[in-house]
């Protein structure tokens, strides 16, 4: 335990500027996302129901991506352990490769964590003006992407960890980079065969496109899924880092 | 804790690279010892004491470390060793404190007073960052958080090269009070070997990835020399006694391995002390017999 701490303390320091900015930006999105409540809500009057649907479920669904992929984004320790020569000192020290990739993960889950309640908290605000539940919607959205972001972040770091020194890293860094991008490029090829292509960039035909994911994603049986799927990134994000760091130098 | 009689056991490693090999090197530490672990810069000191911690992995051999296996005992081991780079590893953003904080909860045996002592006597400030140190003042904080867990074996890879000779000194003196309860040992690697000639119990001498000699340094020391003769008198030394011959306008300078003999048996010569520099430079020149 108080190896833990210690490693997530470490982790803390290193990566709190990284951190509170993103939390700051992610306040700030979710604040402006607020605004249409706020000002004029009582005024709205939706010309049918995918356009009701649209505007309360448009908001949520980009304060869910957005906090999703600032969860699982890489905040920069790997990076900076690297080019400091905290990498190659760390196998010197008594931290198993377990003990370091249970720090990473738990540190990067308390944050991820931190975000879903804030977009938790939006859907609240969203409820508290509208008297509209989209709780269940925003958490799916939330955990979803984030699942897939933390995902990509292990395959990044698992590339970007095999990197000896700052020189090294430069180069593994960007094919870590093509490594997620050919990973998001396949996901939404998939995503996009099975939706059909979507072409049509029309006010209406985003107000269907909002409608057909609120339709799906709304529903509490989603929601099982898209925790299956989060907490399934934070076990791949766990033997990723964890293997990535009983890996030795050649 | 274990008993143990040496700290350190290395047996026929091997590990290959492009262009480089480590080859066969075996040598120990003994419990209690300093040793000083010599060769020119690129010799392979490195790769050895990486190949140790399980930095990197060795294509064979055995190593052991407090008589337990490097890999197999590797979270004991690293339990109760210190390891010192040249280079300091922390980041930048931190503080002595924060490092303090840090390792605490890493070693069990860390001890927050004889760490602050050593902050104290190095004279470091605790929340500074450490980004603003100098070159002395970092290795200094690295060799306090080194010495602070009551660590058994500490090894060292350069780790007072780039320092001015003010600091090295006293580091030195230093590691020589850390070693005074003889449960404690040390391997030090470095290419400034009037260091280790200060403080060195043993010497291993390590040149293209072969051990060259290993050794109690004043056993090394007694019994290579370096005969002093003219040109012409080479051809009465034989070649088993020659490490290297060094010429020069004035005559030859001979490394002899054996300095009690070779005084017997070249009466008429002169049989100069060697230091571990000297030793060092004649035995790299081995290959060429005769250099200049």
């Amino acid at each position: 335990m108080k190896m833990l701490r210690s490693l997530i303390y470490r982790e803390y320091k290193l990566s709190r500027g990284h951190q509170l900015l993103m939390l700051i930006l992610f306040l700030l999105v979710a604040g402006c996302m607020l605004i249409p409540f706020i000002l004029g809500g009582d005024d709205f009057e939706p010309a049918d129901l995918e356009e009701e649907i649209a505007y309360l479920y448009i908001f949520p669904l980009l304060v869910g991506i957005v906090g999703g992929v600032f969860a699982g984004n890489n905040n920069g320790v790997h990076k900076a352990d690297i080019n400091s020569g905290w990498k190659r000192y760390s196998v010197t020290l008594p931290p198993t490769s377990s003990q370091l990739a249970l720090a990473d993960t738990l540190y990067k889950m308390g944050f991820a964590l931190l975000l879903g309640a804030v977009t938790f908290a939006f859907s609240g605000i969203i409820y508290g003006y509208t008297g509209f539940s989209t709780y269940v919607f925003g958490m799916n959205i939330f955990l979803m992407c984030a699942g897939f972001f933390i995902i990509s972040d292990a395959v990044y770091s698992y590339i970007l960890l095999l990197a000896k020194d700052e020189k090294d890293a430069k180069k593994y860094r960007m094919i870590g980079f093509f490594a997620v991008a050919g990973v998001l490029k396949v996901l939404s090829m998939f995503a996009e065969k099975k939706g059909k292509t979507a072409t049509d960039y029309s006010e209406q035909s985003i107000f269907k496109g909002i409608a057909k994911i609120a339709e799906t994603a709304a529903s509490e049986k989603v929601l099982v899924v898209s925790a299956v799927l989060f907490a399934f990134s934070i076990v791949v994000y766990f033997i990723m880092i964890r293997k990535s760091y009983e890996r030795r130098e050649a | 804790m274990n008993n143990y009689e040496n700290a350190i056991v290395i047996k026929g490693v091997t590990k290959r690279y492009d262009g480089f090999m480590l080859d066969n090197i075996s040598f120990e530490v003994p419990k209690g010892c300093i040793m000083g672990f010599i060769g020119q810069n690129g010799a392979g000191k490195t790769t050895t004491i990486r190949s140790l911690l399980h930095i990197t992995d060795i294509d064979s051999g055995e190593i052991s470390i407090f008589g337990m296996d490097h890999i197999k005992d590797e979270a004991e081991v690293k339990k109760r060793i210190a390891v010192v780079f040249d280079e300091l590893p922390f980041h930048d953003v931190f503080t002595a404190k924060d490092m303090a904080k840090i390792f605490e909860g890493m070693y069990p045996e860390w001890d927050n007073s004889v760490y602050i002592n050593y902050i104290e006597r190095f004279g470091l400030p605790m929340k500074k960052k450490i980004g603003k140190f100098s070159k002395g003042m970092k290795m200094k904080l690295q060799i306090a958080c080194a010495l602070s867990h009551n660590a058994e074996l500490l090894v060292m890879d350069e780790a007072t090269t780039g320092l001015d000779p003010v600091v090295r000194d006293e580091m030195l003196h230093i590691f020589m009070e850390y070693l005074q309860n003889g449960e404690r040992s040390i391997l030090m690697s470095s290419h400034i070997t009037s260091d280790l000639e200060k403080i060195a119990d043993m010497v291993t001498f390590i040149d293209r990835g072969k051990i060259l000699l290993t050794g109690f340094k004043d056993e090394m020391l007694e019994n290579h020399g370096i005969l002093k003769c003219d040109k012409e008198y080479l051809k009465n030394i034989d070649s088993e006694d020659i490490v290297s011959i060094r010429t020069n306008n004035f005559g030859a300078e001979v490394m002899v391995h054996d300095r009690e003999n070779a005084s017997y048996k070249y009466r008429d010569c002169t049989i100069d002390p060697a230091s571990l520099d000297d030793i060092m430079l004649y035995y790299v020149h081995r290959d060429a017999k005769e250099w200049s």
